[in-house]
Parts: structure tokens; sequence; C-alpha cells
């Protein structure tokens, strides 16, 4: 008897405590927000902290996970409902993802989000159908980097925005110092990546990837193939640069810090690293023109999942996310689509002729994805450009990408 | 007498039931039943994202026209025909090596096993910065040399050797120890014997020491070819920003998680999933068969 | 003729086994050294063998501060612990049963059970981590651990050991009605310690440095291992090496220390379980 009532006496406790539990306030809205890049973590720390405090009943529990296993994670966990409420997204997989209807879209709370802060290219990426499904978050561009003190230490003027293929040609070559048969320093760095190499060198030279609708691959054409010769040029012609295959093994990040190559093109999202490492000998200017000017331009932005169970409170943090607060956090570590964003940027990195980065944007080339398959045809691009960057001369090559192109399309 | 032994009879199956429960059941939930319905997967074109559509034998047949599975079936077979011969036969001189370096004997078993723990995603890290042509150790102490710098991790064959000899640097320490088991319990007079009769290391090596211990060699050579067909790890990080090793590499281990999480196309990774289980079954069941005309259990 | 080829073969045997074991441990050399360098250092032509300062401890600092290293420790811990007792209970109890009880269906149940080994990972992933969801187990410890309790090898091995051990030692208490249980218990596991800690050092060591699955299933940053927070070091552009292989040394170190202290023991229990039909 008399334990009876002590175990009824410790159930009536347990429910009293349980019950406080629950007067103590509305529950606390939990979020999992995701995010790839490690740079990122100093200011979502501060961000979230912030964030936090002027809305108390939500928290936000942050993930980073590597790039290369992002998706893998995305994959499993988002059809499920057990994933990210809010997450990063690039193009490529936002084409796939929008049409899945695991992304919810922004339409309802547009106005709260405030799209207006936004250029149009930004946010259309990320939608279909007169949907918008993204916040823009960072752009970057290819922009051409180079080492002062090598350029110093051959006399050359630096690059400017007049520069076309000649001068750039030109500059490789006095850059380009070889000792005892082996070369000591290149003059620039060739990459066939999409988004870096390749591309940027075709449209220059006014040719396309896909058509206007991006329903068809053109990359086969007299402007392009030009292009790509002078690429492989540089590196197996002349030897301005190296071999594709020594840049897969020793990372052209790498061989650009350490002074072995004097100019290259690059993501600028990359500039936060080099600015650390080389400091004041870092330059950056426009890529050279050729017939035209041109950049491969790229934003991220955040996206909702549509099985989110606290939809109002995940708007909230996306309005949050699409503030100026939010911008002038960022612009510490990349360049913000928040309108005057990259103007706060700059002020970061005064001494870098930053505006190049900006600029890229209304020459109007955005990363080339294809209107249907697009994660399978940008990786059919990546791979077999590469392959076609192995040789010396581009021959057919390109006649056979766009023939496999357009069949991955098709499909 | 009898009906209380057939009861106890009944009673051990109860017991066995029991042991055996936490095992069996826990594999057959955590890893052969998510493996059949995988079977099932096969069947579908599904994108993992939304409801998968049932295609028959479709993927099966795909499976069997597509150039990048001949090529990660043959270099499936090529790691396992040249990584698990290799892992074995050092095993085995390392094993016996170990057996009659006389001191040290700790100190060996020590280090040559001390890889076998590492992460391998780490192993691979570290095999990456090791032979990296630029900025790596190997071709540093090449240079000492005068030799010229070697592209180990873009060249097709060269960078599946630096995989081997990853392979071999971070497994044989392992196999070693087992061998080493079967070594210890061979009598020393065998060999006293082998050297009355004139014979030499080889002699002693091919007439004494393989055949006492062909069982601990026949479990080494199945569970390190298990091991090589599943491999994974190494591609994927040797892979990941350089096409040209992972074009080189691509395993079907690897081949299907590229199809099903970068591809999303489950349906047909997973029949090549079966592919891969099925070769790997059938190995087994030739090596187990096998087994029986040069495996002799004392 | 012993006497004379003796101490001559005794050297080259350990002479060309010193040898190799140096190369063996030259990439632990490589990645201590290379801990100990700035990211700088480690992309400067032609590369430095050996750090500028070797009280450089800068990228230990970072990662210990900075990632959180600490927890990820604690989290290991728990994670390794919670595999390695239920699986060397359950695992030696099944070995038990598959090497001295005979009961129908024995055979086939065991060698089915080797078809686990054989499954690729990365195909069961999304089965699994529905199965986890379902269980309500999703980013909590129990999804890391009990999918990794069940094994296959520890089960096998220890059933070596005890097929390895003299009947008559068990059959008498048999005879006398002692119960299954007290007989595992008390003559056969007393027996297998060494085979028992052989396996519990693997069993460590693979819950140790387990990556693809619990990636997978967790998804709060308090509750990620070792090898998570590994990976997280790698950018989509860069990675600085000098910091990879920092962590590469903090993950390894804890592992390769207990390994070290017990590598005699462990030795002895592999051998111990020697293989028979």
């Amino acid at each position: 008897m008399k334990r009876n009532h002590k175990a009824l006496a410790l159930l009536g406790l347990f429910l009293l405590s349980a019950a406080a539990g629950f007067a103590a306030g509305p529950k606390q809205a939990v979020l999992n927000f995701w995010y790839w890049d490690q740079n990122g973590e100093e200011v979502y720390k501060q961000l979230i902290a912030e964030f936090e405090k002027a809305n108390p009943n939500i928290k936000i529990n942050m993930a980073i996970t590597p790039w290369s296993s992002y998706w893998t994670k995305l994959q499993t966990a988002l059809p499920s409902g057990s994933g990210p409420d809010v997450f990063w997204l690039n193009h490529p997989n936002a084409v796939t993802y929008i049409p899945t209807g695991l992304l919810r879209s922004l339409e309802p709370s547009a106005a709260k989000i405030g799209f207006d802060n936004f250029d149009k290219g930004f946010y259309e990426p990320y939608a279909k159908d007169g949907k918008r499904y993204g916040v823009p978050l960072f752009y970057d561009s290819i922009v051409l980097f180079y080492n002062k003190a090598l350029f110093d230490k051959a006399g050359l003027k630096y690059p400017t925005a007049a520069w076309t293929w000649k001068e750039y040609f030109e500059a490789a070559q006095k850059l380009t110092v070889k000792s005892g048969g082996k070369t000591v320093q290149y003059g620039t760095l060739v990459d066939s990546d999409p988004q870096s190499g390749a591309p940027n060198f075709i449209y220059q030279n006014g040719g396309e990837i896909f058509s206007k609708d991006r329903m068809k691959c053109v990359i086969d054409s007299p402007e392009s193939r030009e292009a790509v010769q002078a690429q492989l040029d540089l590196m197996y012609k002349y030897g301005y640069a190296p071999t594709i295959q020594e840049v897969r093994e020793s990372n052209a990040a790498n061989m650009f810090q350490t002074g072995l190559v004097a100019m290259m093109p690059d993501i600028s999202a990359n500039l936060k690293q080099y600015a650390e490492v080389l400091g004041k000998d870092l330059g950056v200017a426009p890529m050279a023109k050729q017939k035209r000017s041109a950049s491969v331009y790229h934003n991220l932005a955040y996206v909702a999942s549509a099985k989110t169970r606290y939809p109002e409170e995940a708007d909230t943090f996306l309005a949050f996310l699409a503030s100026k607060r939010h911008a002038e956090l960022l612009a510490k570590v990349w360049t913000p689509c928040f309108k005057g964003g990259t103007e706060i940027y700059f002020k970061e990195y005064g001494w870098l002729d930053c505006r190049y980065i900006s600029e890229a944007m209304t020459y109007g080339h955005p990363l080339p994805i294809s209107g249907k398959n697009a994660g399978q045809v940008y990786r059919i691009l990546t791979n077999e450009l590469g392959k076609i960057y192995m040789n010396p001369q581009v021959g057919g090559s390109l006649a056979e990408l766009e023939r496999t192109i357009n069949a991955e399309i098709a499909k | 007498m009898i009906s209380s032994r057939s009861r106890r009879r009944w009673k051990d199956c109860g017991w066995a039931a029991l042991f055996i429960a936490p095992t069996v059941i826990g594999l057959y939930v955590f890893f052969i039943f998510p493996m059949l319905s995988s079977v099932y997967i096969s069947l579908t074109k599904w994108n993992s994202l939304t409801a998968p559509e049932f295609v028959g034998l479709a993927n099966y047949l795909r499976l069997f026209q597509d150039p990048t599975v001949y090529k990660e079936l043959l270099n499936t077979v090529i790691f396992t025909l040249s990584a698990v011969p290799l892992i074995i036969a050092c095993a085995l001189l390392l094993a016996n090596s170990f057996n009659r370096s006389g001191i040290g004997k700790g100190y060996f078993r020590t280090v040559f096993f001390l890889p076998y723990i590492v992460l391998p995603v780490v192993t691979a890290q570290i095999g990456m910065t090791l032979f990296n042509s630029r900025f790596g150790l190997v071709n540093r102490i090449l240079a000492l040399a005068g030799a010229a710098p070697i592209q180990w991790l873009t060249d097709p064959w060269l960078v599946r050797g630096v995989i081997v000899a990853i392979c071999l640097w971070a497994s044989v320490g392992y196999y070693a120890i087992i061998l080493l088991a079967g070594l210890q319990n061979i009598p020393k007079h065998y060999y006293e014997a082998c050297e009355l009769d004139g014979g030499g290391a080889w002699q002693k090596l091919r007439h004494i020491t393989i055949p006492l211990v062909t069982p601990q060699l026949f479990f080494g050579l199945v569970m390190a070819t298990i091991g090589i067909l599943k491999m994974f790890d190494y591609v994927f990080i040797f892979g990941k920003s350089n096409l040209y090793a992972r074009e080189s590499l691509r395993t079907m281990a690897y081949g299907i998680y590229e199809l099903g999480f970068t591809a999303m196309e489950m349906g047909y990774a997973s029949a090549e999933a079966m592919l891969l289980c099925a070769l790997t079954l059938g190995i087994t069941i030739f090596q187990n068969v096998a087994q029986k005309r040069w495996v002799h259990y004392s | 003729m012993m006497s004379s080829s003796r101490p001559n073969r005794f050297s080259f045997w350990f002479m060309a086994l010193l040898l190799v074991s140096l190369v063996w441990l030259l990439p632990f050399a490589w990645v201590l050294l290379s801990s100990l360098k700035t990211y700088r250092e480690t992309v400067k032509l032609p590369i430095d063998f050996l750090p500028a300062s070797f009280t450089n401890l800068a990228n230990y600092r970072e990662l210990l501060v900075r990632l959180n290293f600490i927890a990820y420790y604690k989290n290991n811990l728990i994670v390794t612990a919670g595999i390695l007792l239920p699986q060397l209970f359950f695992s030696s109890l099944a070995a038990y049963a598959f090497a001295r009880i005979e009961f129908p269906f024995r055979d086939a149940i065991f060698v089915s059970l080797l078809v686990a080994l054989m499954v690729p990972i990365q195909m069961i992933l999304m089965p699994r981590y529905n199965m986890m969801i379902k269980f309500g187990w999703f980013d909590t410890y129990w999804a890391v651990i009990v999918p990794s309790i069940p094994s296959v090898t520890t089960t096998f091995f220890i059933r070596q050991q005890i097929l390895s051990l003299p009947k008559s030692l068990d059959e008498s208490a048999y005879m006398d009605g002692a119960g299954h249980f007290r007989i595992y218990w008390s003559i056969i596991m007393p027996l297998c310690k060494s085979a028992l800690l052989a396996m519990g050092i693997m069993c460590v060591v693979f819950a140790w440095n387990d990556f693809l699955w619990p990636l997978v299933v967790i998804n709060k940053e308090s509750r990620y291992v070792l090898s998570i927070a590994v990976a997280n070091l790698q950018g989509q552009n860069l990675t600085r090496d000098n910091l990879l292989l920092t962590a590469a040394v903090l993950v390894s170190a804890p592992i390769v220390t207990l390994f070290l202290c017990l590598q005699r023991n462990f030795v002895e229990g592999v051998a111990m379980s020697g293989i028979k039909e």
C-alpha cells in the first residue's frame, strides 16, 4: 500500500513537471539549415546568433556538409522530410529539384522576403512557371587573378580591361620562365571546367554552348573550335600553361599561390583565399576579350523544403537571409546578390579591383545549364571537355560532344 | 531416457534460436533485406525524389550496352587480380620474415599493422599528398636522385599502381598477422628435416610453409577479394577533383554510388549493384569449390 | 651447419624487414611533419621535408578550438562503446550456437549470413535510412549504433576460436546437465578472451572509422563523429592539406595508442582463433 502511494506521488510529480514544461511557453520551432562551404562558418555563426536573439521562438540548427557528400545527404534526407528546412542550392541542381515538388514555392511569402532587393537575373534560375523558389545568396564570376610580383619581375604592365587575347598571349609568353629545359614558371593556366574554363573563351570568341531556350547544344561552331584550339595551344603548342593533367594533379589554386603560375582565370569566390596567401601581390583584372567580353557567372540561392514542419518560421528565416544585415555579414567572405551588397564586399577588399567581379554580370553569360536533364548534361560537359583538353588538336571533338549532349537532352 | 534426450534436443534448439537471434535478425534487417529491396528498385526508374516507375528488365538490358559499366567491371577485375595476389604474397613473405627475424617481432608486427587502423578516407588523402607530382614527397625524393617529376595521379596505369600500392600498404599487415598465426603452428623439426635433405629456402616455402598455412591463405584470399571488389573510398577521394584519375580508377562500387547519388538513377544503380553482388557471390562460391583441391585442414 | 647459417640468416631477414618497415612508416612521418607546417609551407616549391618550426601547433589549436574536436571525441566514444559491448556479446553467443549446438539449418543459416559481407553499403543506404526514420531513430545515436552491432566477421572469428577448443571441455558439463548459457559464460568465454580482445579491437577500429552511414543519418552538428568532421575540412574548391593531415593525426591518435597498448594481446587473439574448417 505504502509503496503504491509513493509511486502515485512520483507519477503526480512527473505529470506536474511535464505540465510545467508545457506551460513554459509556446514550443520553440527548430529549423535545420544546411550548406556546404566551410568558409561560411564564422559568418553563419554570427548571423544565426543575431537571428535567434531577434526571434527567441525559433532555433536554427546549422550543419555543414562538404560539397562531395552534400548531395548524397540531401537526396537521402529531403524526400523523407527529415532533411533541412532551409538550405543552399546551386543552379544545376535547381533544375533537378524544382520539378520534384520537394521545394516550397516562395510566391505566397514574396512580399515578406522582398524580391525587389535582387536583380531578376539572380532569382530567375531558381524559378519555374512563374513561381520563385530561391532567395539569391551570393554570386561569383570568372576573373583574371594575377601575381603582381611576377609581373614586376618580368617588367610587364598589369593586365587591363583593354586586353584582348593577343596581349594575353604575349604576356603569357613573357611570364613563362624556363630553366635547364624545364618550365619553372608558367605564364598562365588553362582549365577545361565549364565554369572557370572553356565556356568563357568560347563566349569571348562569339560562340555559344546552348541555344537561347537552352534545349539544344550548339557548341560545335568555328568560333568555339577556334577558342578551344587557342586554349590547347597555350598548353601544347607554346607551353605557356601547364598541361591539363598537371592542373588536375597539383591543383590550380596551389600552383597559382606558389607563384608557379603568373596569372589565371578563376572563380572570384577564391579571392579571399588568394588574398590571404599572396597579400598585396594579388591582382584582379577582367579576362581578356576577343570578339566580345565574356565571363561565366553563377549564383547560389537559399531554398526551403516543401515538407518543412514550420513554414511560417522558415519564411521568417528566409526574410532575414534576404535582408541587408545578412548581406553585410556575408560580404566578409562572398559577393552578396543583395542590391548594393557588392559594394560592401568591395570595401572589405579595398586594395583590389573587385568591380570586375560584378561587371561580369553585365556581359550576360550565366553558367551553361541545359533546360532539361541539367545535372546529367552538366556532368557530360565537364567530363567530355576534360577529355578534349587532353589532346593537342580539337579536331571533330566538339561535334561529337554536341551530339552526345543533344541525345541526353532528348531523353 | 529417450524422451528426455529428445526433449533436451528441443530445448537446445530453443537456446540456439535465442543465441543466434540478435545477430541473425540484425544482419537480415540491416543488410540482407535492404539488399533485397534494391532488387525491386533495380526493376524501376527512380530518381529517389519522386515515385518509382516500373520498367521491368530495362535497366539490366542497358547494363550490358553501357561502356562505362564495362570499364568499371574491367577495373574491378584488374584491381582484384592484381591487388589480392600481391597482398597475399607479400603477407606470406612478411609473416615468414617475422617468424625468422629473431628479434623485433613485436615492433615489426606493430609497424606493418598500423596502416590498417587508419580511416580509409584519410589513407587516400595521405596517398594523394604523397604522390602529388609537384608538392608530393615521392617525387621530391626521386628528384634527389635526379629523376624528372612523374605524374602519378593522372597517368591511367600509374594511378592504378598507386591505388594497388595503397591497398598493399594499408592491409598487408593484417593478412600477415593471420598467416603468422598459421606459421607459428608449424613444428620446427619439419624445416630441420627439409634442411637435412638439402632443401633451400624456396623448397621449404614450397613444400612446408605453403601447404601448412593453406587454411589461413584461403581465409585471407576470401576476405581480401571481397574487400577489393567493394573498393570505393580510394576511388572517391582520388577522383573527387581529378577527372583523369576518376576515369582510370572507377570501380563498380564507385559507379553504383555515382549513378545513385550524382546522376540520381537509383534503379539503374541498383541493377549495377546486383551485378556486383552476383560477381562477388560467384567468385566466393568458386573459391569455396576450388579450395577443396588445395586447402588442407590438419 | 645450423650454427653457421643462423646469425647470417637472422641479420638478413632482420635488416630487410627493418628497411621495409621504414618505408611503411614514412607516410606516418610525412603526416606528422606536415601537421606542423603552415599552409604556405605546404605549397612552397621545392617542398621542404621538415616544418620550419617543430613547435608550431597552430593547426592543432585551430582544429581543437574551431571544430570542437573534443565534442566529436566524446561522440565517437559513445558510439564506439555502444557498438563494442553488444557486438562482442551477441556475436559470441551466436558463435557459440553455431559451433556447439546442433539445430536444423545451422549451416545454411550461417552461410546465408556471409551474403551480408558482400552487400555494397552505397546500395542499402536509402532503404536503411527510411527504416531509421520509421524506427524513430533518425538523428540519434541509435541509428549509428544499432545497425553496426550485428557482425559477420566477429561471429565468424569467434566461431573459429570455439571450434578450435576441445569438445571434451564442455561436453562433460553438458552431460552433467549444465545449461547452454552457463557453458557459454563460464567455460567457453574465459577461453576465448584473446579472440574477444582481438575482435574488440577490430570492432573499435571500424566503429571509429565508419563514415558514410553516420554522415547520412546524423544531422545535428553536436552529434557529429570524427570522420565527418575530417571530411568537412574539404572545401568545394580549396582544401588545406596541412589542416587535413593534422585532422588525420587527431582522428587516428586514440586508436593507434589503443593498438600500441594492446598489440601483443591482439596478435595473440588473431593467432589463437586458428582457422579450421
